[in-house]
């Protein structure tokens, strides 16, 4: 008996609290009300998302996953019945075709980074030159397959104007993503690579790549990517959704963003 | 790591529910093989095998035609339940029985096909009914097969994935199964988690396998 009212002595004040808690969270988030939303972001914006999600997290009661592809991949598997709430692609036309078709809110299109293209070179003598790679095994330059890479179509079109023969360009090793051309240029399993800045920098920021700044052409002029977001019909109701849409324009989040190696559409690259 | 730990969790899950389900739906399709003298048997026997050299984007392809909601069947199961079968854990769960089929249809039919006919028409003239045989006398033979069959099963399950990266995608929680996340973390350049977990599937296939090999193996009889 005399455990009993012990243990209920114990237990009283700490369900006192708990209740207390809930109380204030209660309160302090009334009219907002919690939800989850998943977000289909292209790969090279993996990590940026992921610190949007969790600074949104900490913010508000809404709670975020990320699922990262190649645009035209999550752009089939939302097509095909795939579960997501918004789509961050790395190009325009994929969100104005799932508008199209329906899969997206019309309207609800905006462009939320603008990415920059780069050949990565480690190991080159001098700053490294896209004329120069013809020199080079076709089969150790990396880039993302450009037939769903937005990223590995901009260093196609690259190739394509420096005059580089479409032979040696059939030969280049294609890869599904991004990431996977950083992951293969640092690990030396390829000599170059086209690879996303922002990529190089969160990777540099978190210790997993070494980069020296001198091994990388960058290619604003002519492979700058306007990265589109689009609200998903799915997400239509979604106020976890309709949140992170909001926040995107936001100066904290834009800072975030351009921390990463974006610009914002009409600025000039420091490049 | 948390989200490697819900990876094993979720791989765990959908290896079980597979097996569980596997064993209903493939011991009257092994027993019928095993007894049956159809001319359309090897039809069937064709048909159930053809997981095993079909490559996972085959199957993984045509799931996802059949299974997205603009389909009949996806289509009903959205108008149902209100979620794809594309891209959820109850497509996997599908998806899987198929392609684990084999795994566990052929060691049942050779336990089955084991099972010596006197023996039952023994039990038929001793009273047994046809339920009292399977239960009585078929079932207690033909624990090996089912033992094979289950360890077959669970582990192929855990193993794939090009079937689900077709169509289940990389949804923590829902499709991100083991395979899925070391892909994602050798994207990621994390090669330190991908080894923790292919190093733990590496020690897993082993162990399953020994299992089976230990315990049926070279002894793989069912009446001795």
């Amino acid at each position: 008996m005399n455990g009993r009212s012990a243990h209920a002595g114990v237990l009283l004040p700490r369900l006192a609290r708990t209740l207390c808690a809930g109380l204030l969270w209660a309160c302090l988030s009334q009219g907002v009300e919690s939800a989850e939303a998943r977000i289909a972001v292209a790969a090279n914006f993996r990590n940026t998302a992921l610190v949007i999600a969790e600074a949104l997290q900490r913010v508000s009661p809404h709670r975020y996953e990320i699922i990262a592809g190649s645009t035209g991949k999550l752009a089939s598997q939302i097509l095909n019945g795939a579960p997501y709430d918004i789509f961050m692609a790395a190009d325009r036309d994929r969100p104005q075709q799932l508008v199209d078709r329906g899969a997206a809110v019309a309207g609800s299109q905006q462009i939320y980074a603008v990415g920059e293209l780069g050949l990565w070179w480690p190991g080159v003598s001098g700053t490294p030159a896209l004329t120069a790679l013809a020199n080079l095994e076709p089969r150790s330059v990396c880039i993302a397959n450009p037939a769903f890479a937005p990223y590995g179509e901009a260093a196609w079109h690259s190739l394509a104007r420096a005059d580089i023969s479409a032979v040696w360009r059939e030969g280049i090793l294609r890869v599904d993503n991004i990431n996977l051309v950083t992951g293969l240029v640092a690990q030396g399993h390829v000599s170059a690579g086209f690879v996303a800045r922002s990529s190089l920098i969160s990777g540099v920021r978190n210790g997993s790549l070494k980069v020296n700044e001198s091994e990388v052409l960058w290619l604003a002029s002519d492979a700058a990517l306007d990265q589109m977001m689009v609200l998903l019909t799915r997400g239509e109701n979604n106020p976890a959704a309709q949140f992170w849409l909001d926040q995107m324009q936001t100066p904290s989040v834009r800072e975030l963003i351009r921390r990463d190696g974006y610009r914002f559409p009409g600025e000039e690259t420091d490049a | 790591m948390p989200d490697d730990m819900q990876a094993v969790w979720l791989t765990v899950l959908l290896a079980g529910v597979t097996t569980l389900l596997l064993f209903p739906i493939a011991s009257p399709l092994a027993w019928w093989l095993a007894r049956s003298d159809s001319k359309g048997r090897s039809l069937v026997e064709a048909v159930v095998a053809m997981p095993l050299v079909l490559p996972p984007t085959v199957l993984g392809f045509y799931l996802l035609v059949m299974l997205n909601p603009e389909s009949f069947v996806g289509g009903l199961w959205f108008n149902v339940t209100g979620e794809s079968l594309t891209f959820s854990f109850s497509g996997l769960v599908i998806a899987s029985v198929i392609y684990s089929l084999p795994f566990m249809v052929q060691p049942l039919h050779a336990t089955f096909r084991a099972v010596p006919v006197p023996v039952l028409e023994a039990a038929a003239t001793l009273g047994a009914s046809p339920r009292d045989q399977w239960l009585n006398v078929v079932l207690p033979m033909a624990k090996r097969g089912y033992l094979t069959g289950g360890v077959l099963t669970f582990a192929h399950t855990v193993g794939e994935f090009g079937v689900v990266l077709m169509m289940g995608g990389n949804i923590p929680g829902e499709t991100r199964v083991l395979s899925i996340a070391i892909y994602e973390h050798v994207e990621t350049l994390n090669y330190q988690a991908a080894h923790s977990l292919a190093l733990g599937l590496m020690c897993f296939s082993f162990l399953s396998l020994w299992l089976v090999y230990r315990y049926t193996g070279h002894r793989f009889e069912v009446v001795r």
